[in-house]
Parts: structure tokens; C-alpha cells; sequence
């Protein structure tokens, strides 16, 4: 009986535990944007204090004409004009007046009593303004408009105090409905609050069940990787062992029609442990400084079996320029070049071969790249298997392109690990080009 | 030779620093840590005087008036320059005796000025002229609290330099 692992996928569940967090995110978003939209309320409340001063403008009023009146009464004893000092202190009086008339004061107080307040300053006002005859006359040192001037503002202080009573009123609803609006914003902030922190405790509780999910899946990821690990090390071990007996039972130091076979299968031996090794991430460069010419023809060498008998002809062409003695890794570079030589011959029947060997400079690094470059006349190939070798060289389905592919496929991993370049294209019947660049450099001179 | 030496020691004094007589109406008189006067240890002004100091200005709305008005006046920074100040904080007194204390940095750092015109025209006693505090309120929501409303004062009459003392 299988064992579920706890961490196993339940889409059912997934699918609601995705639903849930999505509406959890928003309704996080909402409560954060409800409460910046309360306290942003709250500012504009406090903000509206100012209207407080509709008090202090209107007791002002009330001591500015009493000391109009008292400006006045002085005045009885005094003889000729005023020297402007009336109008003065008429115009005093008159911007308190304007200021609770005008602004968000004048706006404030035209709202309080239904109104009345400011009917009653209205009524104030014209008063006001009708005595601004008798405050000319007194200007120009006319006294007989004193008396009933003074006599006016006496009649207006019913009106002013109850002015001053019903702002003071009104202005004490005003305070106590702000008062009232801020509680109810801050009622609704709490709320909002506690609903935010429970939606974050639930999104804490996502996360976390989340986080554990992941870790028991990197969890079992290593133990997966380990066991591949361990698995790729045991074939290593078995091919190695393989090789070591071939060696022992045959003599594969020359290919011939007797041995071949056997070296054939040496070779996919061979490719196979360089594979698994690569993947076992046990797999080793080993760079020497050696003549790149002698290589090359150990390589051309391996297939004069198949020149002979499929009557096949090469040229190899090295540029004149190419330094003698390279430090390269010769061994996986003869594997790399040998595949490509085999699928010249094997996988396309090429009858002529050409291998061309020059060096450049890196166009990232400026560091020297050798380039081989290796064209064939062979029956090349058509667009789709053009593509599928490019994705995958390894997924053909014959058993004599098997070994082909499995050498192609190393060889992309070997030109990889050697920091290099593999490209290549054919055509239908016109055979194939490959293009290998592998990085080198020269040996010191006084080595 | 005496003569010349008590001159010498009376401009040292840095007492008689004079400044030109007001021609017109008076609408601001100066006290206070300044040492330049015009009148019995104050420095009186008329508007004339006044309009000579550098113009600043200053466009916003305030809770007092409908609608943006644009406040051209002077920077009290300049007006101080001239009376050789040495004050830290002012003390402005309205024609109704309401009094505010203003600390200089408003006019340095929030920008406040001494207005003395609105939209061009000179401010009267009812527009709360002939001299007005005003803040940049619209380019400074900050200046949008009580503290800054309460030193918005109007139809100043006196003002008075003085230091305080931590």
C-alpha cells in the first residue's frame, strides 16, 4: 500500500486555499484603503477647528462697539472734526461685521439656528451701515448726529447678544456633531483594524502552511537528487567495470574488421560513463599542451575502416597560422570531433569530407577559440529532423543512430563544459556542416 | 579734540542710527531690540516707506476671505535688516489690542510675509489692512493648523522685537 505523502497535491483544496487567499489579499486592500479614506476624513474634521473662531469674531463684534460707543461718548465733550479717527473706528467695527460674513466662517454661522444667525447679523449690518451718515457728519465736527447715533448702537445690543447666543449655540452643535462624526470614523477604523489584522493573521497562517509545503517539497527534491546521484555513481562503477574488462579480452589498440565490434561497443561504453559521470557532477577537464596536429590525425586515423571500404576521401586543411602547440583538453576534443566525423560518414554516407582548423579571437573575452569546421556531401538532412536534432539529438529511434546520438549528445554537453560553441545546419541531400569553437591558449614559453 | 572724541564714542554707542521721518499717516511703529529710530526709541513708518522695502508675495486662500487672493507686501526679514535688529521673535499688536508672538523662522522658513496690498489694492481697515501676516497656506498644508491661523494677525499697529532667553 502506497504511503500519500502529506505534501501531496489535492487540487480540490488547492484550488479553494487560491480562491480564499485571493479574497483574503483583497480584502486586506480594502480594509488598508478604508482606513486611509477614514483618517483622511478624520484630518479634514480637525481641519474644520478653524470654524471655532466664529465665537471669537463674534464676541470681537461685541467689544468693538462697545468701545465704538465708548469712542463716541468721549467724543461729547470734544469740539471740531476728527481727524479721520471715526471713520477709523467705525471701519473697526465694520471688518468684524465682514469677517463673519465672509470665509468658512460666514458659511459656518449662516447655518446655525435654521438661519436666524444670520438674519440677525443682516439686521446688524444694515444698522450699521445706515449710521454711516451720522459717523460722516461727526467726521466733519457736526455733533447734533452724535446723540442719536449713540442712541442706535444702544438699540442694537439686544440684537448683538443674542447673536452672540445663538453662534455660541450653534457653534457648540457644530463641535459636538464633529465630535460625533470623528467617534463614528474611529469607531469604523477600529473595526476595520481588527477586521485587517484578522485577514493578515489568515494570510500569516497561508503563508506559513505555504512555506512548509515548499520546504517539505525541496525536502524530497534532495532526497530525489541524492538517490539520482547515487544511481548515476552505481552505472558509472558498472561501466567502468565493462570497459576495464574489454580492454582485458580484447586488443582494441587498432581498428580492424575483427575488432570492430567490439571497439564499437568500447566507444558506447565509453560515451555512456562520460555521460553519466557529467550528470553525477563528476566529471573533469584535463588540459595538456600538445601538438593539435597529431590529434587531428589520431581522430582521422579511427576511421580509416570506413575510407577504405565506403571509399570515402578527406582533406584537412589547417591554417598556416594556427600556433603548433595548444593547451587544450585533446581527449574530450578527439570524442567531440570524432562523433561529428562518424555522422559524416555513418548517419550521412558522405563521399568527401572536409575539415578545416583555424583559431580567432572571442568576440565576449578576446580569448583565442579554435574552430573546426567539418562539411560533408552526404545525404544531409530534411527540415523536421534538422529540428529535431537541434531539441534533442538523443531521441532518434534506430538502434545504429542510437550510438550516433547518444556521441552527438555528450558532444553538446562536452562543448558546453568546455566553455564552446557547436552549430551546425544541412540540407536535403547536400550534406551537413558543423562548426566547433573550443577556447585554448598557448603554453607559457619558458614551460 | 574732546569734541571729536564724544562723537566717536557716540556713534559706538550704536544708539543714533537715523531713519527718515514719516511723511504720511503712520501705520506701523517698531520697538524693541532694534537700534534704529525715528521717533522716541521706536521706528515709525507710513505706507510710502514701507512700499520702498523689497516686494514679496504671496497667492492663497485663507479661512478670513472668499476665493485666492494674491498678497503683495514686504518680508519683515527686510524691514528688520534696516533696523539693525537683533531680536529672535516679534510681537505684533492689532488695532483691537489682539496680540500675537511670531518667532522670526516663520518668515525665514514657512515663508510668511507682511502684507500690505490684496490683488493690487492697498488693504483698509476693513479688508484687515493696512497691514496683514499671511501665510503661503496653499503651497503648505502643513500652515493648515491653528497655530499658524492664530499668528495670521491682522490690522497691526505696533509691532516689538524681543529675545528669548533658554
Amino acid at each position: 500500500m502506497l504511503k500519500k505523502n502529506w505534501y501531496s497535491p489535492r487540487p480540490f483544496i488547492q484550488k479553494w486555499a487560491a480562491y480564499a487567499l485571493g479574497t483574503l489579499t483583497i480584502a486586506i486592500a480594502v480594509a488598508m484603503l478604508s482606513i486611509i479614506n477614514y483618517t483622511s476624513n478624520a484630518a479634514k474634521v480637525d481641519s474644520q477647528r478653524v470654524f471655532e473662531s466664529s465665537v471669537w469674531n463674534t464676541l470681537q463684534l461685541q467689544i468693538q462697539t462697545y468701545r465704538f460707543r465708548h469712542y463716541l461718548n468721549d467724543l461729547t465733550t470734544k469740539s471740531g472734526p476728527t481727524q479721520g479717527e471715526t471713520f477709523f473706528q467705525y471701519d473697526l467695527l465694520m471688518s468684524r461685521i465682514d469677517l463673519l460674513r465672509t470665509g468658512k466662517v460666514g458659511s459656518l454661522i449662516s447655518e446655525y439656528s435654521g438661519g436666524r444667525a444670520l438674519r440677525l447679523l443682516n439686521i446688524i449690518n444694515a444698522e450699521l451701515e445706515l449710521v454711516s451718515l451720522n459717523v460722516l457728519k461727526i467726521e466733519e465736527g457736526d455733533k447734533r448726529y452724535l446723540e442719536d447715533l449713540v442712541s442706535r448702537l444702544a438699540s442694537l445690543d439686544t440684537q448683538i447678544n443674542e447673536f452672540v447666543t445663538l453662534t455660541n449655540q450653534g457653534n457648540n452643535q457644530f463641535i459636538t456633531d464633529q465630535h460625533r462624526l470623528l467617534q463614528k470614523n474611529l469607531d469604523q477604523v477600529h473595526n476595520l483594524t481588527i477586521f485587517f489584522l484578522i485577514s493578515l493573521t489568515l494570510l500569516c497562517g497561508f503563508i506559513l502552511n505555504s512555506v512548509s509545503k515548499v520546504k517539505g517539497i525541496y525536502q524530497k527534491n534532495k532526497e530525489l537528487n541524492n538517490n539520482l546521484l547515487f544511481s548515476e555513481e552505481n552505472k558509472s562503477h558498472g561501466l567502468q567495470t565493462i570497459i576495464k574488462e574489454m580492454h582485458r579480452n580484447f586488443d582494441l589498440t587498432e581498428a580492424n574488421a575483427s575488432n570492430y565490434p567490439a571497439l564499437k561497443t568500447l566507444q558506447t561504453a565509453e560515451t555512456l560513463l562520460a555521460l553519466v559521470q557529467i550528470n553525477a557532477e563528476n566529471f573533469s577537464l584535463t588540459p595538456t599542451a600538445e601538438k593539435l596536429s597529431r590529434h587531428l590525425n589520431e581522430v582521422i586515423d579511427q576511421f580509416n575502416y570506413h575510407f577504405e571500404h565506403q571509399r570515402v576521401s578527406l582533406d584537412l586543411i589547417m591554417d598556416q597560422a594556427l600556433p603548433d602547440v595548444i593547451v587544450l583538453d585533446f581527449i574530450n576534443t578527439k570524442r567531440i570531433i570524432s562523433a561529428l566525423l562518424q555522422h559524416a560518414l555513418i548517419n550521412n554516407h558522405a563521399e568527401h569530407i572536409i575539415i578545416k582548423v583555424r583559431h580567432t579571437l572571442s568576440n565576449k573575452n578576446g580569448s583565442k577559440v579554435l574552430v573546426v569546421n567539418i562539411k560533408d556531401d552526404g545525404l544531409g538532412k530534411s527540415n523536421p529532423e534538422l529540428e529535431k536534432l537541434r531539441i534533442s539529438p538523443m531521441s532518434n529511434g534506430h538502434a545504429d543512430e542510437d550510438e550516433l546520438a547518444l556521441k552527438l549528445s555528450l558532444s553538446y554537453k562536452l562543448v558546453s563544459i568546455m566553455g564552446g560553441n557547436l552549430q551546425f545546419s544541412c540540407q536535403e541531400y547536400n550534406g551537413c556542416q558543423f562548426w566547433l569553437e573550443l577556447p585554448f591558449h598557448q603554453p607559457n614559453k619558458e614551460a | 579734540m574732546r569734541l571729536a572724541f564724544c562723537f566717536f564714542i557716540f556713534l559706538c554707542s550704536g544708539k543714533a542710527f537715523s531713519l527718515e521721518q514719516p511723511s504720511g499717516q503712520v501705520i506701523l511703529s517698531v520697538s524693541g531690540d532694534i537700534k534704529t529710530y525715528n521717533a522716541n526709541n521706536r521706528a515709525d513708518f507710513d505706507l510710502a516707506m514701507l512700499n520702498t522695502l523689497p516686494q514679496v508675495s504671496v497667492t492663497t486662500h485663507n479661512p478670513w476671505t472668499d476665493g485666492e487672493h494674491t498678497y503683495t507686501g514686504f518680508s519683515v526679514m527686510d524691514l528688520l535688516k534696516q533696523l539693525k535688529n537683533s531680536g529672535s521673535h516679534l510681537k505684533f499688536t492689532a488695532l483691537n489690542q489682539y496680540q500675537a508672538e511670531i518667532p522670526l523662522s516663520d518668515f525665514t522658513e514657512h515663508g510668511a510675509i507682511m502684507a500690505t496690498h490684496r490683488d493690487g489694492l492697498p488693504m483698509s481697515i476693513r479688508n484687515l489692512g493696512p497691514i496683514m501676516v499671511i501665510y503661503p497656506f496653499d503651497q503648505n498644508s502643513d500652515l493648515k493648523i491653528e497655530q499658524y491661523y492664530g499668528r495670521s494677525i491682522w490690522q497691526i499697529k505696533e509691532m516689538r522685537s524681543f529675545s528669548i532667553t533658554e
